[in-house]
């Protein structure tokens, strides 16, 4: 079974449009939502958690439809939006009295030992933390109901390194169990290459790319040689190329690339590189 | 559900602590002003609805609550339901402001009347129904709409619904809305129940606005939401319908009450059914015990209108029924009503006599059935000028029907104007007593006659005639049996005032009146003495003893009153003072008095005569020259 499936899911907002959005991901497994600023990630996001109305398409999280009313699916995903959606005068008691009431498998004790992890004073109201600790605990709420799927929109976005390495290893732990999975959009990227077993590339609204991420490293491959030696190898196998006085460095399919020395390729560099390539 | 109305619930008792601040500046408000103008405070507390939609957006909860495990309807609902408990908290808040407010005024204001249980009801009513329906406009909106659009967007029902109450508050005054509530008192009830229909009714629309998917969750709403608009439309437009059903044949009641004034009445059942219809609708009305407010009510309802300086008395919109009411000074109840109507002038009847009217009295008597006097009444096409009517504590009533006559040349004499009054008494149901009342014209010279007659009565006349209904208002048995706090009442409906210096001493209020009351140890009426002064002093230049013996020769001991007055108009002789007492063993004594000042009396120089004459139980008994 599938912790998610979206098939042809399109929204319409006039000057953008997400059109035709076709991703699976498995259970157990996380996946990466790459995309530049405005590319569609926390839309899709929204669609599919029903936080926004889908124009067409099918959602099914664990194998039933996504609808309004499905509250035994939203009892086990946890969600992490973008900004830190509590209301500012709550504290942290107040905000587990009214989970509790919200979820059926919350738990208190898993909540108060992250707020102690993560060093949240419980006393304090929630506009009195900073971002980070406000993010972290959404985090800490999204952990503590015994979730099996977390949806994760940019939760790393303006955090410090130290914090973002942090909650990347508290994801690490989330997915220990084999049956919990992992939806991350962020538009950094070295936090998804550490994390992630699945990456989509979406860009203006369409999925450009999505695979294992391990395939996709060993699909692609970074090669050094003269335009001469470029032109010999077939277009559609060029990813990217970066011609400069020393030589040309492209990003080519690796099977195209015999005779040439490869290096690895990051998933920055091809998400860059397919990025542009679109435009 | 209950995690969303924990949260809502808490940022509420976050957000709104001012609110004890609220009600007590809503309170102050409303004790320096009628009360309305704090209903404005509620506009306010619902416009915090807006804020707590721009607080949850602002945080991202909006957002983040579609993403917990609770239905569109469990969102929705609780939004509502707080809402509710706002509307709620502002209305209870609003009585309260409106009570304590109202029981200073009453402290500070004896003629101020607080509301009764049926007003605050009907008043809470329509408060619940004006903001259920705001809130039904209100809140869809909110949820439709974001951001600045919604801000915008919200603040026109805002501003609406801010007039509409206080307008609204203002038409429960009207008398159409109290003739409405008082003849359907349940009507304020279905109002507030339409409202909360229509509240329910938004709900399923912000339901179906807040649902992204699932056609058949969004198909069940609608349906429910149909259902209930057709509901709330068949309620209103019934209730609607006997509305205007009622406020129509009151109007056609009330018209026929100030019809009543002119008696063209030829079938005796018209004149007794029009009888009935002023004084059923009062007696049946009314009863011992009830308030002032609730007899407010009930007669503002049938259109009569309040003495905004004494609300104890009450007027048709004629002008020709007045209503006051009496109640005990301790508990405020009810112990008896005073009805007057004045429906026609008096009958001019040419070249009158005494016999005319005797022969015009004989007609009446007592024991005689109020069906045969109605009957009497239009065979002899004389009907009362006025009909006044009493409902006693013990809720004995009493009725007087008042004819009047009047004609210029009485007795033969040429501008001779008397007054001829009949009164008869009944109890409802046979005539008790029947007393008549002449009252002439001792007018001193035809010149000066003419004068006076041609633009305004004289003072004497005008005297004469206030002196007779004193006298026959105040000095009589039915006033002696009266305990002294229920006759000084009746002086002060008379317009008479208390002396500061003496309790028992009052006075009219052209101050030529003086009634006394005496009291036993028991504190009760012995005796009742009235004196009025309208003559003045008449001055003679030069007259002897005989000169003025001669004068009253004609007045002797033994004849009764009736002759002794005609006497004095054949005489052209006026008093200056008549006083007048009845004592509670029935006795009654009248002393007319008339003073001279003579220049030279007997030669000897300045004196003042003064000649009194005493009459007892209706014969001069004394008279005495000093």
């Amino acid at each position: 079974m599938n912790a998610i499936e979206i098939k042809g899911l399109c929204k319409n907002y006039g000057r953008f449009r997400l059109d035709n959005i076709d991703l699976t991901l498995p259970c157990g497994c996380i996946m990466g939502l790459i995309g530049e600023n405005g590319a569609g990630k926390s839309t899709t996001i929204k669609l599919l958690l029903d936080i926004i109305k889908k124009d067409a398409g099918k959602i099914h999280i664990f194998g039933k439809e996504m609808t309004s009313d499905a509250t035994d699916i939203k009892n086990d995903i946890g969600v992490v939006l973008d900004e830190p959606c509590f209301p500012e005068l709550l504290k942290a008691s107040d905000i587990n009295s009214i989970m509790e009431k919200i979820y059926t498998k919350w738990n208190g004790e898993t909540f108060f030992s992250l707020l102690k992890r993560f060093d949240i004073d419980e006393k304090k109201r929630f506009k009195s933390l900073s971002k980070g600790m406000k993010m972290k605990m959404s985090i800490a709420v999204a952990l503590s109901h015994n979730a099996k799927l977390l949806i994760l929109d940019e939760p790393t976005s303006g955090l410090d390194p130290v914090i973002r390495d942090e909650i990347v290893e508290i994801f690490y732990e989330f997915t220990r169990n084999p049956m919990n999975s992992i939806l991350i959009s962020s538009h950094i990227v070295s936090d998804l290459e550490k994390l992630c077993d699945y990456i989509a590339f979406i860009h203006k609204g369409r999925l450009l790319l999505c695979d294992e991420k391990d395939r996709l490293l060993e699909k692609y491959c970074v090669i050094h040689c003269t335009a001469d030696e470029l032109a010999e190898i077939p277009e559609d196998n060029v990813i990217h190329k970066k011609e400069s006085s020393y030589g040309v460095e492209a990003i080519v399919k690796r099977y195209a690339a015999d005779g040439f020395e490869t290096s690895p390729v990051g998933i920055e560099e091809l998400f860059v590189a397919v990025i542009k390539e679109a435009k | 559900m209950k995690g969303l109305l924990l949260k809502e619930f808490q940022v509420w008792l976050r957000t709104r602590s001012y609110f004890l601040i609220y009600l007590l500046a809503m309170t102050v408000v409303a004790c320096y002003t009628s009360g309305r103008v704090s209903a404005v405070g509620l506009g306010v507390l619902v416009g915090q609805i807006a804020s707590a939609f721009l607080v949850d957006e602002k945080c991202g909860w909006l957002s983040y609550s579609k993403t917990l495990p609770c239905t569109p309807f469990q969102r929705v609902s609780a939004k509502y339901i707080v809402t509710s408990f706002e509307l709620f908290f502002g209305i209870a808040a609003y009585i309260i402001s409106s009570f304590v407010s109202q029981s200073y005024l009453k402290s500070v204001s004896s003629y101020f009347s607080p509301p009764g249980p049926f007003e605050i009801y009907s008043e809470t009513c329509i408060l619940i129904a004006f903001t259920a329906l705001y809130i039904a406009v209100y809140l869809p909106l909110c949820f439709k709409l974001t951001g600045s659009k919604r801000t915008f967007v919200t603040l026109i029902p805002s501003l609406i619904y801010i007039f509409a109450l206080i307008m609204g508050l203002t038409v429960l005054n009207n008398g159409e809305w109290n003739i409405l509530i008082s003849n359907i008192k349940w009507l304020p009830a279905v109002i507030a129940a339409v409202g909360f229909i229509l509240f329910g009714i938004s709900l399923m629309i912000s339901v179906i606005i807040e649902t992204n998917s699932g056609d058949s969750y969004k198909n069940k709403f609608k349906k429910a939401a149909i259902l209930l608009c057709a509901l709330a439309a068949v309620i209103s437009i019934l209730t609607a319908a006997i509305a205007v059903k009622t406020v129509g044949t009151h109007k056609t009641q009330k018209e026929e009450s100030d019809n009543l004034g002119y008696f063209m009445l030829r079938d005796v059942d018209e004149i007794k059914d029009d009888y009935n219809n002023i004084y059923t609708n009062f007696c049946n009305e009314f009863h011992v015990g009830m308030t002032v407010q609730q007899c407010a009510e009930r007669l503002v309802g049938m259109g009569y209108f309040q003495n905004q300086t004494n609300p104890e008395k009450f007027y048709s919109e004629s002008g020709k029924v007045n209503i006051n009411l009496t109640t005990d000074d301790e508990t405020g109840k009810l112990t008896s009503t005073y009805v007057y109507c004045n429906l026609v002038e008096e009958k001019d009847i040419k070249n009158a006599t005494y016999e005319t009217f005797s022969n015009l009295k004989e007609n009446f008597h007592e024991g005689m059935s109020e069906d045969k006097l109605h009957l009497t009444f239009n065979q002899l096409e004389v009907f009362p000028c006025d009909i006044s009517e009493r409902l006693f504590f013990d809720d004995q009533l009493k009725r007087h029907y008042t004819l009047k006559f009047s004609t210029d040349e009485f007795n033969g004499s040429p501008n001779n104007h008397a007054l001829f009054r009949i009164i008869i008494a009944t109890d409802g149901e046979t005539v008790t007593s029947i007393e008549d009342t002449t009252i002439h014209n001792y007018g001193k010279g035809d010149e000066e006659t003419t004068e006076t007659t041609e633009t305004t009565e004289s003072h004497l006349e005008k005297g004469n005639r206030e002196m007779s209904e004193f006298i026959t208002n105040l000095c009589n048995e039915n006033n002696i049996k009266k305990t002294p706090r229920e006759f000084t009442k009746k002086l002060k409906k008379y317009d008479y005032t208390e002396s500061e210096e003496n309790y028992d001493l009052y006075y009219s209020a052209d101050g030529k009146v003086t009634v006394s009351l005496v009291t036993d140890s028991n504190d009760k009426l012995t005796e009742i003495l009235a004196v009025a002064n309208y003559g003045e002093t008449k001055y003679i230049e030069s007259a002897s003893e005989e000169d003025m013996t001669a004068i009253f020769k004609e007045i002797v001991t033994g004849m009764t009153e009736t002759s002794f007055q005609q006497k004095l108009s054949e005489l052209d002789l006026c008093p200056d003072t008549i006083k007048e007492s009845f004592t509670d063993n029935g006795k009654h004594r009248r002393t007319y008095e008339f003073r001279y000042r003579i220049e030279d009396y007997n030669g000897n120089g300045t004196a003042t005569y003064t000649v009194t004459v005493d009459i007892t139980d209706g014969k001069v008994t004394d008279i005495t020259a000093l």
